[in-house]
């Protein structure tokens, strides 16, 4: 085997592995270059000594997460076109199990944001709670003030208390609940889409 | 060489050979198979490994005509090659206790 046959192989057992392109030329740099620091002359003693290149690529898919159908043990030139269209029928399954399977997802899906926006709901109702009663009472405590100065003073320190509560619970609310549940509804709908979105990148 | 070699003593190696000069992918397999017996493809995933950790880095340099990949050791990898070197000398120290039959009093003079 010479150089131009063994990174052949190797680029086509990464390609059919789904292995992103910067990677795959981060690997066939790295062994055209053993080639060339090995001298021309000795192509086919360099071949020998790094191995079988579909070999080494199943390595080099295994440490990225990507694991080798047996059944495409034997990766050779000629079977390109069998191997891609087996991928592309199990992407194809993919998205049938994921249609199929959608009265599954999609109610618990569908209740999971439900809850999460009803929380976001009642947040945003305690605040506005909140900041309305304030104000409300710190300014009816005006003219009660004058009316009946007791009842006027009370109702002036609960209207501070009142707004002091919005303004801490309303920074609270929009920095850090909010947010947090809007992640909550994105990291569900990451969840039901995970095994369909796997098989695209591997075809990608 | 009847011993085998794990993944965490190639990685020290490598990050000590790196850390004399910069150097590239196919001197680095020539140093190791003084010790080892080593071939570029074995060598690879452990460059790729201490490039993911942060303990290498890389950069390109002409070479007659072509690109050259050199690495290049980080702070990082210097930390991590101390720590190696430290285990090491404990893990050796522990074999040789029994495999030298050497005794504690041996201890001091390393």
């Amino acid at each position: 085997m010479n150089r131009l046959e063994f990174l052949t192989t190797l680029k086509n057992t990464l390609e059919k592995g789904g292995l992103s392109s910067g990677d795959i030329n981060d690997a066939l740099s790295y062994y055209e270059e053993v080639f060339l620091d090995a001298g021309v002359s000795k192509e086919e003693e360099t071949a020998a000594s790094l191995g079988d290149p579909a070999e080494i690529a199943k390595g080099i898919l295994a440490d990225s997460g990507i694991s080798v159908a047996p059944e495409n043990t034997s990766y050779t030139n000629t079977n390109t076109v069998r191997s891609e269209s087996t991928s592309s029928g199990a992407t194809g399954l993919k998205i049938a199990i994921f249609i199929l399977l959608f009265p599954v997802w999609f109610p618990i899906f569908a209740t999971v944001s439900a809850i999460l926006f009803a929380l976001m709901v009642a947040a945003v109702s305690l605040v506005a709670a909140f900041a309305g009663a304030g104000v409300a009472l710190l300014f009816e405590s005006i003219p009660t003030l004058f009316r009946v100065p007791p009842a006027g003073v009370f109702m002036f320190g609960s209207g501070l208390f009142i707004t002091g509560l919005f303004l801490g619970f309303a920074k609270m609310c929009f920095k850090n609940i909010l947010p947090s549940l809007g992640r909550g509804i994105k990291a569900a709908a990451r969840f039901i889409t995970r095994p369909f979105r796997k098989g695209d990148a591997n075809n990608g | 060489m009847g011993f085998s070699i794990n993944a965490g003593l190639l990685d020290a190696m490598v990050l000590s050979i790196v850390q004399k000069n910069d150097t590239y992918g196919y001197e680095i397999t020539q140093y190791l198979r003084k010790a080892v017996e080593i071939s570029e493809s074995t060598l690879y995933p452990v460059l790729r490994r201490l490039q993911k950790g942060e303990l290498l880095e890389t950069y390109d340099k002409e070479y007659m005509g072509r690109n050259r990949r050199y690495y290049r050791i980080t702070a990082k990898g210097a930390d991590a090659l101390e720590e190696y070197r430290e285990d090491w000398l404990s893990h050796k120290k522990k074999i040789d206790s029994i495999l030298m039959n050497e005794g504690a009093e041996c201890y001091e003079q390393t």
